[in-house]
């Protein structure tokens, strides 16, 4: 009964909330109130998904629920923003039966990495991707090492954790651990012999904390790694990318299946072969998966393209305080190695909760950025003092740095002279700030 | 005249982007007409770390402080000297709480400390995270920043700031860090001496430069105003 007034509530409260525009928590809040352990006695699909990590859990889950539904499966998912246990709560409570059955195949839940412990704790995926840990919103998260412990405790015995091999950290759930799958990438001819980033998480085993050595690196922290001293080391991948032909903007997963990329990049990879492995376990079959897959990517995954006065460019969205999307972006800008100028814009630190603090310019590798190819590199937004701080580090010569508080003000000076390629990077809290003054086609 | 700056262990205990204190130091300096030189301590290294004129640390996790507090417990002596001698020393973060005696994890598991001072600190399965407003009696700007710890420190007996906003040593607000010396610690995460115009110039005062105002940064200070301004209407909207 309590079960029966928990859902009628939800989703009178999420009606109601559609029709003046409010968020997908508050009626899982209000159902969770009346029921508080209503996720129970939900009958969920035989198949339950779940995506936690850093970065990259929206994209993926996306990713999963389009080819999935191609492929004519039935999927409840939820979408952006509401991945802890009331915005779980919501969608599941919407998406049943009112007797509380769930008729779709699979249910796909993004979850939230420091809450999942209580939203798993009333039912247990059947797959768990975790797809990395790296320092992303350390002024809400602590350090990849907390998330890491929250995680751990949403970890129960009887699901499958399907594990980024590659990232050191990530590993470290599957140690001793039977019932886990590996995904990662072969050596390729983009990984590097050496370290590059601002900072080295991969420097210390996170086992025994003696050095760790790397046979190469996909970039930072991410590689081929073992430990000198306790045998901790990169795990065989059951899901693979056997190889990376970015001129052709391709992939080839387990050895014969071809993904094709939206752009030369290796950025959003480690999604693309994590939905691919959830994918085919849910029943696709593989050369299925993979052609669904790149029609998707192909749809969905192209940067936005703008002009500016004589310039074209290309929007490069980036996660403020997460300095690792942000290194991705410059290397992706920098590899056309043209001629080109830079527009980077921190603004509003969060859209979601307040912070001043931009210790994290210091973890970005803005040294890159020194190159000829780059004309001048403009900072912008509030905290555009703080960005030119950290430049005056990177050995960019100062006279190619200009700085403008007012984001406008700056694209009026670009609107009126130059045409290089132009690359504008910064965060969701940020980007209309820059789109209101640009044209996309 | 030379100053020999070093790093301790900055790579584990370099969290929150902390190796700028120690590069921003080293270029005020050499802008103020020193010869500088740093040189870094790495975590299984050992050195005779006696005859700098600076010491530093940064935050690191709780597991890479208890592998730094382990390994540090060699320069025990060392660094117990250099603070009596009245060199300049800095410990941000969660580094500060290895000058005390010890420090207690979640687990209970406590683990000894160089023990410049008899406080301790225990660690909580709780994160106190927030920006900062803090006062100084060493000069009359206000300086702010992050706190981003697990732990109380408590027993501090000369502690360095006032908190205004934000966590203190014990509880919100009221006394923060510690100081003996010229040795300061604090739980202030982060790059504090780029954040802190005015905390560079007295950190440099105490390294024996005598006119340090004559050397400004003007996107420094400029970047300390817009904090200030945004934290202090952050403490005003809480009221
Ligand atoms: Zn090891």
């Amino acid at each position: 009964m309590r079960k029966f007034l928990a859902i009628i509530v939800c989703r009178l409260i999420k009606f109601i909330g559609g029709l003046v525009g409010k968020g997908t928590s508050l009626p899982g809040k209000f159902a969770l109130k009346l029921c508080p352990d209503v996720l129970r006695r939900i009958e969920l699909p035989k198949t339950v998904v779940a995506v936690t990590g850093s970065n990259g859990k929206t994209s993926t889950v996306e990713m999963i629920a389009s080819v999935l539904q191609a492929a004519g499966k039935t999927v409840a998912y939820n979408a952006e923003g509401s991945n802890q246990i009331e915005g779980v709560t919501t969608m599941i409570l919407s998406s049943c039966t009112l007797s509380g059955k769930m008729k779709q195949d699979v249910l796909l839940i993004e979850s939230d990495e420091r809450y999942a412990k209580l939203t798993f704790r009333w039912f247990h995926p059947t797959y768990y991707v975790i797809t990395n840990l790296y320092r992303d919103q350390l002024t809400r998260n602590g350090h990849p090492e907390w998330v890491f412990d929250a995680i751990a405790e949403s970890i129960h015995d009887d699901t499958t954790l399907l594990l980024n091999a590659d990232d050191p950290m990530v590993s470290l759930f599957g140690r001793g651990r039977d019932k886990v799958l590996w995904f990662g990438l072969d050596h390729s001819a983009t990984d590097t012999d050496s370290f590059s980033g601002a900072y080295n998480d991969g420097l210390y085993c996170p086992v025994c904390g003696k050095p760790m050595v790397y046979d190469y690196y996909h970039f930072n922290h991410v590689g081929s790694y073992r430990c000198t001293a306790c045998g901790f080391a990169r795990h065989g991948t059951d899901f693979t990318v056997t190889g990376i032909d970015l001129d052709e903007s391709r992939i080839t997963v387990n050895g014969e299946n071809e993904i094709r990329l939206a752009f030369r990049s290796i950025y959003n990879i480690y999604n693309i072969l994590s939905a691919y492995a959830v994918c085919t376990l849910v029943g696709v079959p593989e050369a299925e998966t993979a052609r669904r897959m790149s029609n998707y990517i192909l749809k969905n995954g192209r940067y936005v393209e703008f002009t500016l006065g004589s310039h074209k460019g290309t929007f490069l969205i980036s996660k403020h305080e997460n300095s690792i999307s942000y290194d991705m972006s410059l290397k992706y800008a920098l590899a056309g190695n043209k001629p080109c100028s830079f527009v980077i814009i921190v603004d509003a630190v969060s859209r979601k909760y307040f912070t001043s603090d931009t210790s994290w310019l210091w973890d970005i590798d803005f040294g890159q950025l020194a190159s000829a190819s780059v004309k001048n590199i403009y900072l912008c937004g509030k905290y555009c003092n703080d960005l030119a701080m950290r430049f005056s580090f990177t050995g960019i010569p100062a006279e190619k740095i200009k700085v403008f508080e007012d984001i406008d003000a700056a694209c009026a000076e670009l609107r009126s002279s130059g045409d290089e390629q132009l690359f504008a990077v910064t965060c969701f809290s940020d980007k209309e700030k820059f789109m209101s003054n640009v044209t996309v086609k | 005249m030379e100053k020999k700056l070093l790093h301790l262990y900055d790579d584990v205990m370099n969290l929150y982007g902390e190796y700028a204190n120690v590069a921003v130091l080293a270029r005020y300096l050499r802008d103020l007409g020193f010869q500088v030189q740093v040189e870094t301590l790495s975590l299984y290294e050992t050195k005779d770390i006696s005859g700098y004129d600076f010491y530093y640390m940064g935050s690191g996790t709780e597991r890479k402080q208890k592998l730094a507090m382990t390994q540090l417990m060699q320069y025990r002596e060392a660094l117990a000297a250099a603070c009596d001698e009245g060199k300049t020393m800095l410990f941000t973060g969660n580094s500060f709480e290895l000058l005390g005696r010890t420090v207690t994890d979640a687990a209970g598991n406590t683990y000894e400390a160089l023990g410049l001072a008899d406080f301790t600190t225990v660690e909580s399965k709780r994160r106190i995270t927030g920006d900062c407003i803090m006062s100084f009696d060493g000069f009359p700007e206000p300086l702010v920043g992050f706190i981003n710890k697990c732990s109380r420190t408590c027993g501090v007996k000369t502690p360095l700031f006032q908190t205004e906003m934000g966590f203190g040593n014990e509880a919100e607000r009221g006394a923060e860090g510690f100081r003996k010396n010229n040795c300061l610690g604090t739980h202030l995460t982060g790059p504090i001496l780029v954040k802190n115009p005015a905390m560079l110039r007295y950190v440099a005062g105490l390294l024996g430069a005598e006119h340090p105002e004559q050397v400004r940064y003007d996107f420094m200070e400029k970047g300390y105003e817009t904090t200030v301004s945004e934290l202090t209407k952050r403490m005003e909207a809480m009221k």
